[in-house]
């Protein structure tokens, strides 16, 4: 166990190195702005640009550049100066970094609660009308793009332009400041990204039970008296419950990486995903570097984390 | 003058560079006249330039230039922002609604009451600066017991007097690499010693350079020393907040930092309000100065505290909260059609539009073809419908349409032939605001494509804002181009790289920049037409230029200079509205807008707007 | 990706359960599954009739547009705009309203089907032929093609998809394009960061199908027969991967639609003024309060496609796989 675990932990940062020298040479030819002029600012001649350059490290060849970049990030944690924001980017992150937490969060509560629950009880009434409704309505929302389903929510929802003005709208994370109303602004943004992917782990769930509840020592657990709802609950669920496992760590590392960039663009929540992208309209190259390497990080560590509970729970697939 | 991403708080033209360009003296009085654009000068109690399809929109909503009688005292006024200033440092600002701030913090030598576009008025000075030697010294006496607020971020501040040798640091340490001022290289250009104190500011940019031409006989007078008679520019540009009083022995330890000053964040300021607290992209609070003289200079201040609240990005919905709420105004958003609409049909009484002083074109790359061919250009232009160019900004709320390039309210503009634009045979091409695709099509014919529409290559490349209203007028640009049968390749991206690596780019221009445009600094020709037509800007600073046509017509290049020297206001006038036409005949770029500034607020706020910058005036507006 | 179908990410039990099909019911062609299970399925059908229509609507976009009386996609109408050019709602000249520069919303709903479609079947078809070769290779070379193969997945994982996409897109979108002009801007790039960012997903399914096939009898007594490895891999291995391979297509295409939707409504995807309906769902968003039509309409076309492609994909999978049929 233990060697598989130094195993996968070393391929993670292999990965990262990997992941953040491609990244670094994408936006190395982007014919994008030139980050020294964005840090020259508004008066900056020629001559300035240049030192400007000289003095960022701009004008070294490009894999003393990153040798450079990674030496500050894993001995000094620094991840350089943001040319656009004129912030530390470890601070312009962090800064950022709760907002996507929340939203993350709040999302992931929602999903699993109602996508496992209509997923274990759709693979129970098997063939019944609750079961065809859910798993009709879960392919519904999935085929609906999250953005328009954010959209249309706000305008049936949203307190301020909404037909039923229920819910806080749009930009009302940014304008909380208490913890009840930064709550109260989530509720919208939760439900539209909960939604797509409750359906599909409903969709997965009952998948994963009923190959599990067809399996021989259901059979046994039920020829030996118990309730059925103590074999479902028991036996079923928990074996079912392990695919998911690995589904949630994929998830939530791709969440948190920038992949709710859709729900922060049109709930307008300044969050890492926002950032990403606007950094990457900029050409701001060490906040997309820096968001990046988070990023792959989350998405290494929980990746990591779900192999190594996996491999716990089942010891055949420690050696593949 | 500023470019339009002024506005926008993105990028400026590199001064610095065209140092050698500086306005010329207008003549001895302070009361230069203006054409019948504004009634600037007078004491009207609002403001509708006249001309035709300007003014009836503006006569709707018209904004109040004055204190009204019964304005109360107290009351806390906030206003909405989407972002930040650019600097909160008065010596390094340059973005139009940061002005609306430093117009209630800060002091200048002189001020602009809102009703007052000619020429500004003593405001720290005791009274008007005597001008001797020639139009090259300009002196001045400082009111006495001016004090300093409680600083910005806690600690004992300064506690003396202002003395005339804070004047003079605040404008040095605008030298400084730490304190980017932008204007500093322009509009002082002919101050003496200047030259010598960039020098000494390269050896050591920690300490803000001593400028021989300021000088200090005793702490309440101030000589200022011109190598040429610019005086009355020099006093124009004592009215921005670079001038507004800063004690070295106070400052000295913040504008030593490098790479920027922290001045900023420890200011201590002289106007009627004072920064009390300021949180970057979160807020900016305003009280009252407990250390001002109520009645010392013009500004009533009404209101009791300001707070600025940042973040709204959405600006429909910030001006629907301000239309619908208490207390409100905006700050610096413009506002989109929707939200014009909404005001005014649901709110009209709390809607005011000003002449913005500037104008919008789309420019065409005249050194690469297509564009290099005249009656090319004069096709496009005549084929362009400019309505529907205005309908991607709101309509006839937005403004007026453009036919030259000199806006109403600016001296120049009437000359050029005002609302109509200049008439005779040879303008044909601009004379139908709709678009005319038949004398398009003559005009391309003139060029050489016997069809009347381009054939062989014809693929041009534009590059634009890739968030509307500016995407959205390049799709209406591109689709107009699409009619005379030119492929265009459309590159939309964010709005800074337009201009740092494409448009203002002289190498890497493509042939079409739909979403530049011009405001003006001051209400002079000059300021709207010289940099953004005259061929020096383009060798000025190759990768930061302003004449996004690339125009370089001897001709008007001469007739530029030669303005600039003009001393009576009458003749300065008819001058560059001469100039204004022979730039249209030369068909070098689409005008299509002379904007309207917009500025909502809610229903219990009289606002009063400042005609100088269009923003309201944060001293003069007041609660019912 | 993660915000797509589940089906994407085929796990170890459902690799399983196609795995069953090669052996036990080599008899019954696909085709002849697909039409008992279609005839079961309303749904399914449903779908499939409603993909016929929207495929033979984009073909025939044009006179679709005229029999309606619609003015085509490109043309701004000034007098659908009110003063303030703020765009008017439907009307009887334009049945679905126009957009914010006065081009009339049916038109342009028509017409991004084209796209929308295009971009779907272009990009499904070139990702799963890059995936299966990728797959195919690694699961029957084994060895060192087969570790770099796999950490190459592993580690493009890794790689925040969006940005690999926004990145691609915004480098590619001028000018000649890339690749010496070989992925030119709108359409084409779209399908390049489709191909790039997904090829993992095709990839890994198929290795794992082929590292279980290959060890079985049938493979091995072909070898025995001294067939050489093209022979093998054609006539052993790929009739077998029919199944997978049509599986993940059928259930990779509605990924896509709302992959470019997204995209279009980033402003990364197809650009202006060719019409996409994430595009004019972007365009519609700051005004959808009191301009409701151009935000609504492309959203019903991309729900409406999504959910047939998902119900036919449905159906081709549970027709693939016996063992829930069964139960």
């Amino acid at each position: 166990m233990g060697r598989y675990i130094i195993r996968r932990i070393l391929w993670g940062i292999a990965m990262l190195f990997i992941v953040s020298a491609v990244v670094f040479l994408i936006f190395y030819v982007l014919p994008s702005a030139d980050p020294a002029v964005l840090r020259a600012g508004r008066n900056a001649g020629p001559q300035q640009i240049a030192e400007i350059r000289h003095s960022l490290g701009l004008d070294k060849p490009i894999y003393a550049q990153y040798v450079t970049y990674m030496g500050q990030v894993f001995l000094h944690f620094n991840f350089g100066f943001s040319y656009q924001y004129n912030v530390p980017v470890r601070q312009l992150i962090f800064s950022r970094l709760p907002a996507t937490v929340w939203l993350v969060t709040g999302a992931v509560i929602i999903w699993l609660g109602i996508g496992l629950s209509v997923g274990i009880i759709s693979a129970i009434r098997r063939r019944s009308l609750i079961d065809r409704a859910s798993m009709t309505g879960s392919l519904a929302l999935i085929s609906a793009p999250v953005f328009w389903l954010g959209l249309v929510s706000l305008y049936l929802f949203a307190d301020d332009i909404g037909v039923w003005k229920i819910f806080p709208g749009q930009g009302s994370y940014a304008a909380a400041s208490t913890f009840p109303q930064k709550f109260a602004s989530m509720i919208l943004p939760w439900l539209v990204l909960a939604a797509a992917t409750s359906a599909v782990y409903a969709r997965y769930m009952r998948a994963s039970m009923i190959d599990t509840m067809s399996e021989d020592y259901i059979r046994t657990a039920r020829a030996k008296g118990l309730p059925e709802r103590t074999v479902i609950r028991r036996h079923a669920v928990r074996s079912a419950i392990t695919p998911i496992v690995t589904l949630v760590g994929l998830d939530v590392g791709t969440l948190l990486a920038g992949n709710a960039i859709l729900t922060e663009t049109v709930f307008n929540i300044p969050g890492v995903g926002r950032l990403l992208y606007n950094a990457i309209n900029v050409s701001d190259l060490t906040t997309i570097q820096g968001i990046t390497l988070f990023g792959a990080f989350f998405i290494v560590f929980f990746n990591l984390v779900v192999d190594i509970g996996y491999a716990y729970l089942d010891p055949r697939v420690r050696y593949s | 003058m500023g470019s339009r991403s002024r506005l926008l708080g993105v990028l400026v033209p590199g001064l610095l560079a065209i140092s050698s360009i500086g306005l010329a003296a207008c003549g001895g009085s302070s009361n230069s006249s203006n054409s019948a654009g504004s009634s600037g000068g007078g004491s009207s109690s609002s403001s509708a330039p006249s001309g035709s399809n300007v003014s009836s929109e503006l006569a709707k909503f018209p904004a109040v230039v004055t204190a009204p009688a019964a304005a109360k005292k107290g009351g806390t006024l906030s206003v909405i922002a989407d972002g930040d200033v650019d600097y909160i440092d008065p010596g390094a600002a340059y973005y139009q609604p940061t002005y609306m701030i430093d117009l209630a913090v800060d002091s200048p030598l002189m001020g602009w009451p809102p009703n007052d576009t000619a020429a500004p008025v003593p405001l720290l000075a005791s009274a008007a600066p005597t001008i001797t030697n020639s139009g090259k010294t300009i002196t001045f006496h400082i009111k006495p017991n001016v004090h300093y607020s409680p600083p910005l971020g806690g600690g004992t501040g300064w506690t003396k007097p202002v003395v005339s040798q804070d004047v003079k640091y605040a404008i040095e340490r605008g030298l400084l690499p730490g304190v980017p001022n932008g204007y500093l290289g322009l509009y002082f250009a002919d101050l003496q010693g200047l030259s010598q104190a960039q020098a000494a500011v390269k050896k050591d940019p920690t300490k803000a350079p001593d400028i021989s031409g300021i000088t200090t006989p005793n702490s309440s007078t101030i000589v200022f020393t011109l190598t040429k008679p610019s005086s009355i520019g020099v006093i124009d540009a004592l009215s921005l907040p670079l001038s507004s009083p800063v004690p070295q022995a106070y400052a000295a330890k913040y504008d030593s930092k490098t790479p920027s000053s922290t001045y900023g964040a420890h200011q201590i300021d002289v106007g009627p309000y004072y920064i009390s607290s300021y949180q970057a992209g979160k807020q900016i609070t305003l009280l009252r100065n407990p250390n001002y003289t109520a009645g010392s200079d013009f500004r009533p201040a009404f209101v009791d505290k300001v707070a600025v609240q940042e973040g709204f990005a959405d600006t429909n919905s910030a001006i629907s909260k301000i239309l619908t709420g208490s207390d409100m105004i905006n700050f610096d958003f413009s506002a989109t059609g929707e939200s014009l609409k909404l005001a005014a049909t649901k709110y009209p009484k709390q809607l005011t539009l000003t002449p913005a002083g500037g104008n919008r074109f789309v420019a065409l790359n005249t050194q690469k073809p297509p564009f290099n061919n005249i009656n090319v250009r004069k096709a496009v232009i005549a084929a362009s419908d400019r309505d529907a160019l205005r309908n991607t900004r709101g309509g006839v709320l937005a403004g007026g349409l453009a036919t030259h390039f000199i806006p109403p309210g600016i001296p120049g503009y009437q000359q050029a032939g005002g609302a109509a634009g200049p008439s005779g045979a040879q303008f044909d091409f601009i004379q139908h605001p709709t678009g005319d695709m038949a004398l398009a099509e003559s005009y391309m014919k003139k060029a050489g494509y016997s069809s009347g529409k381009c054939t062989g290559n014809c693929t041009i490349t534009m590059v634009s804002g890739n968030v509307p209203p500016a995407s959205d007028t390049a799709q209406v640009v591109k689709a107009q181009l699409s009619q005379l049968g030119f492929n265009v390749q459309l590159h939309p991206v964010e709005q800074a790289v337009m201009y740092t690596k494409f448009c203002s780019v002289v190498a890497n221009e493509p042939n079409v920049c739909p979403n530049v445009g011009w405001i003006k600094d001051f209400n002079d020709g000059q300021a709207m037409i010289d940099i953004p037509f005259n061929g020096g800007t383009i060798t000025a600073s190759p990768t930061n230029n302003s004449n996004w046509p690339q125009l370089n017509n001897p001709t008007i290049n001469a007739a530029l200079a030669a303005a600039k020297l003009i001393v009576d206001p009458t003749a300065r006038a008819a001058a560059y509205g001469k100039i204004d036409d022979e730039i249209m005949a030369q068909a070098p770029a689409i005008p299509w807008l002379w904007d309207y500034e917009a500025n909502v607020s809610s229903s219990d706020v009289l606002p009063v707007i400042n005609e100088f910058n269009g923003l309201t005036d944060l001293a003069f507006t007041s609660i019912k | 990706m993660s915000v797509g179908t589940p089906d994407l990410l085929l796990d170890e039990t459902e690799v399983g359960a196609v795995d069953l099909v090669s052996d036990e019911i080599a008899a019954r062609s696909p085709w002849e599954l697909f039409a008992r299970r279609f005839r079961e399925d309303k749904f399914a059908l449903a779908g499939l009739i409603f993909l016929t229509l929207l495929i033979l609507v984009a073909i025939f976009a044009p006179l679709v547009c005229k029999l309606v009386g619609a003015p085509g996609p490109y043309f701004a109408d000034q007098n659908a705009l009110d003063v303030f050019g703020q765009p008017t709602g439907p009307s009887s000249a334009h049945i679905f309203g126009v957009d914010q520069l006065g081009r009339d919303v049916f038109s342009r709903v028509v017409y991004g089907a084209r796209v929308s479609l295009l971009v779907a079947f272009v990009s499904t078809f070139l990702t799963t032929i890059f995936g299966v070769f990728c797959g195919l290779f690694a699961g029957f070379y084994r060895g060192w093609i087969d570790t770099l193969i796999s950490r190459t997945i592993d580690a493009w994982l890794a790689i925040p998809y969006l940005l690999l996409a926004i990145g691609l897109a915004s480098a590619c979108s001028f000018g000649n394009g890339c690749v010496g002009g070989l992925i030119k801007p709108g359409v084409p790039v779209v399908i390049a960061v489709v191909a790039l960012t997904s090829w993992t997903y095709p990839a890994r399914i198929i290795r794992g199908q082929v590292l279980s096939i290959r060890e079985k009898e049938f493979v091995e007594a072909s070898r025995s027969l001294g067939a050489s490895n093209f022979r093998i891999i054609v006539k052993e291995l790929l009739p077998n991967l029919t199944a997978p391979i049509i599986v993940f297509a059928s259930t990779f295409l509605p990924t896509v639609i709302l992959f470019e939707a997204a995209l279009s409504f980033l402003g990364v995807g197809v650009q202006p003024p060719t019409p996409s309906w994430g595009q004019m769902i972007s365009d519609a968003s700051p005004n959808i309060a009191t301009q409701w039509w151009y935000m609504l309409f492309p959203g019903l076309a991309l729900l409406f496609t999504a959910l047939a492609f998902n119900f036919v994909g449905d159906a081709m999978t549970d027709a693939l796989n016996p063992r829930a049929r069964k139960r």
